[in-house]
């Protein structure tokens, strides 16, 4: 008999860089996962990301064993890449930080369009735009 | 300097829950001004998502302002109700601590124990091996090293010589040991692997002739041989040092590879169908893939 998922731990950690402190400590020892190989397995699986922001999914058996997924970095990631700026703006809706084309949005909607949830390439886009003006990143028209 | 790693005081845990469209910018902005790191917690069907993060107190009332303002402004933005905030205080945890205390012992199989140097074997074993569970990767309880202990057990005979290459905790090097191996060699880049490797070696009273050694395939003499190597690391690597790895193997000798994660199978089996190597055993586990070859 396989045994049951009890859970799902969604997490983002910069690529090869998780550690015991929060958030990472208490979301798995919480659920008395093996917090220590769970960050030698992520450390090892995403060492060569340079740091970079990493969507993780953790699946937790009945018996506490684990297994995980990491996943593309997050859209938000992709614009500030894409906008080639370091953050987003904290006032976006008045400070723009950035710009970038429609183009770039279709780009990053087509990578993304697997974790968005989204039924069509155009509502991805419309998801990925609201992502921007929440950034204070601006898609040109 | 992380101020995450500290683990002595209090932490404010803040969680904000959003639209879940909304996660996404939420975690950026507090990626980039607050934390490293975010949880997302979600319930089903709920359309909304608790972005998690924690801020060692005291807390930057400041930085905790600019956070309601930017989420004020996407509340404007995206016209919605300003997103509520939960916050609360939570007495820092040494999560490391708390993990050494909730290792317990794994038989590998009816003849193996490894186990915490403070919990004692229930049954009698031909082999206990014992690891103080750290950072070092290898406590016996990732099906990883599981999968190498398998196939030493069935494959290391007394009298060989054994290559723990990426020795982490030095699990293998110890059980190398228990299967009376002639001489044992431990490398790893991670300083952090080498002081757990000597230390286990200590617990284990390992007394055949060994070298722990930090470095990589460099620190191994060109003309050195082993029976069997076991290299517990990871697919790139793996990759980068096969053919030297298969140089250091003895003819018939066996080399273990693991470390591999079920989605690189494909990348795995066509490295070593190029080098035309023959795989003798092959264990899938649920994220993990180990190789034995036969040189």
């Amino acid at each position: 008999m396989g045994k049951k998922v009890t859970g799902y731990i969604k997490l983002q950690i910069p690529a090869g860089q998780a550690n015991p402190a929060p958030p990472v400590g208490p979301a798995l020892g919480q659920r008395g996962i093996n917090i220590m190989e769970f960050c030698k397995a992520f450390n090892a699986r995403t060492k060569d990301g340079q740091g970079i922001l990493t969507p993780v999914i953790i699946s937790v058996y009945t018996d506490k064993s684990f297994t995980f997924i990491t996943k593309t970095p997050p859209a938000s990631t992709l614009l500030k890449r894409a906008a080639k700026i370091q953050k987003g703006s904290g006032v976006p809706n008045k400070d723009k930080v950035g710009q970038i084309t429609k183009q770039q949005v279709e780009e990053i909607a087509k990578t993304k369009m697997v974790d968005l949830n989204a039924s069509s390439i155009s509502q991805a886009m419309l998801i990925i735009e609201g992502t921007a003006r929440s950034m204070g990143i601006v898609v040109a028209q | 300097m992380n101020e995450e790693n500290s683990d002595t005081g209090s932490y404010l845990e803040i969680i904000i829950y959003v639209p879940k469209t909304l996660a996404d910018p939420v975690s950026s902005y507090l990626t980039d001004n607050i934390t490293t790191s975010v949880v997302f917690e979600e319930t089903e069907n709920s359309g909304i998502t608790g972005v998690k993060s924690f801020i060692k107190e005291p807390a930057d009332i400041n930085q905790l302002n600019r956070l309601r303002l930017y989420l004020a402004q996407i509340a404007e933005i995206n016209n919605i109700a300003i997103p509520e905030i939960r916050e609360r205080s939570v007495k820092a945890v040494d999560w490391e601590e708390e993990y050494r205390h909730s290792v317990k012992p794994v038989e590998i199989s009816p003849e193996l124990l490894i186990r915490p140097p403070w919990a004692k074997a229930e049954n009698q074993y031909k082999y206990e091996i014992v690891i103080e569970p750290k950072m070092a990767f290898g406590t016996g309880n990732d099906e990883s090293t599981v999968n190498c202990l398998k196939l030493m057990q069935k494959y290391f005979d007394s009298g060989q010589r054994f290559l723990d290459f990426g020795c982490g905790s030095g699990i293998l090097s110890v059980f190398a040991d228990r299967l009376e191996a002639s001489y044992i060699k431990a490398i790893d880049n991670d300083p952090v692997a080498i002081d757990n490797c000597l230390e286990n070696f200590e617990l284990n009273a390992v007394a055949v002739r060994h070298d722990i050694i930090g470095g990589s395939i460099g620190e191994i003499k060109s003309e050195e041989k082993f029976d069997m190597i076991c290299a517990n690391i990871a697919l790139k690597p793996i990759l980068q040092f096969l053919k030297s790895l298969i140089e250091h193997t003895i003819k018939n000798g066996y080399l273990v590879l693991s470390g591999i994660f079920v989605n690189e199978l494909e990348e795995i089996q066509t490295a070593l169908k190029q080098a035309e190597l023959e795989t003798v055993d092959f264990i899938q586990g649920k994220m993990w893939l180990t190789y034995c070859i036969r040189k």
